[in-house]
């Protein structure tokens, strides 16, 4: 029996934000959008997506006069990313 | 950057290489220009050394030109606020740690170096080198670095010299201030060399290595 990959995880720029605050414990808005390459329309509404279920905190700051947006993986988002990585390992693993 | 705006739906093999270049990025990207601090405070050591060196040996009254030695914070402080403007938009916890790692041994600087010369007589150079030394290999030891760890290890080991120096060629010779100090500015030329082997030549290779893989981006 396959685990079910989380639907929320198992979208392309959610994913890569949650792989980029994997390995970095914090990322600003200017960061995301440059690695992924996607609108900030777009990746402002996949944070929140991220952000109401828990996986990201979302921090509004100053950097001088700009306004800052900072994203960081929380313990539950960890964890849903590590299932997820599990998940996707037991597909490929089992795949004839 | 490949743009990952347009798909959604992925296949698990896509999704594993996602993930994988995804986090491969994000580290070759936050270990760039790692050794910038090390070139920072390197350089601005020596200058200040090879400055002192040469105003100890050469002024009558080179006392008052002992406070030239804290254009090393000063110099190294602006540098360092230069560097972190250049933000990479991403922080991790390599960063938090060297960060503790150099909090620490500056504030051992203080607390320990200053006063053991002072009250003690110990040389603030071999204190110093001791203190430097250990915060390089540490933190070569927290970046997986091996040449970084390498200098910190002799960059510590070499402090031995000041001690040596004196047993060898003979204790500070009595006399004037100026006397002693002119002693002391040989030491000076070792400490310029100390830093400019083992922390800015390491700092260059660190810099090499880390901003190639990016180049090809």
């Amino acid at each position: 029996m396959f685990k079910e990959l989380n639907p929320l995880l198992h979208s392309e720029l959610r994913l890569a934000v949650m792989s980029i605050l994997i390995s970095a414990e914090s990322a600003d808005f200017v960061y995301l959008r440059e690695r992924t390459g996607a609108t900030a329309g777009n990746l402002s509404v996949q944070i929140d997506k991220l952000h109401k279920a828990g996986y990201i905190t979302v921090t509004k700051s100053f950097k001088g006069k700009m306004p800052c947006t900072t994203c960081a993986i929380t313990p539950e988002g960890s964890a849903a990313f590590a299932e997820y990585v599990d998940a996707l390992a037991d597909y490929i693993g089992r795949k004839p | 950057m490949e743009n990952v705006n347009q798909k959604t739906t992925l296949t698990e093999q896509q999704s594993l290489e996602l993930i994988t270049r995804m986090i491969s990025d994000t580290r070759t990207r936050l270990a760039r220009n790692s050794g910038a601090p090390f070139l920072i405070w390197g350089y601005a050591t020596v200058a200040v050394a090879i400055f002192e060196y040469f105003v100890q040996s050469t002024f009558a009254n080179p006392a008052p030109w002992l406070w030239a030695w804290w254009a090393i914070p000063v110099i190294g402080i602006i540098g360092m606020l230069l560097f972190a403007r250049r933000d990479t938009g991403a922080k991790n916890y390599l960063d938090r740690t060297v960060s503790a790692v150099w909090a620490v041994c500056s504030i051992s600087i203080l607390t320990v170096a200053i006063p053991l010369s002072v009250f003690y007589h110990v040389s603030m150079l071999f204190s110093v080198v001791v203190l430097i030394g250990i915060g390089t290999t540490i933190t070569g030891r927290i970046i997986r670095d091996t040449t970084t760890t390498a200098a910190g290890f002799l960059f510590t080991l070499s402090a031995l010299i000041y001690p040596l120096r004196s047993i060898l060629f003979g204790e500070i010779p009595g006399g004037t201030t100026a006397d002693v100090m002119r002693w002391h500015s040989i030491n000076n030329l070792v400490f310029a060399a100390q830093f400019l082997v083992f922390m800015v030549i390491p700092g260059h290779i660190l810099n090499r290595k880390t901003n190639r893989p990016c180049s090809r981006n």
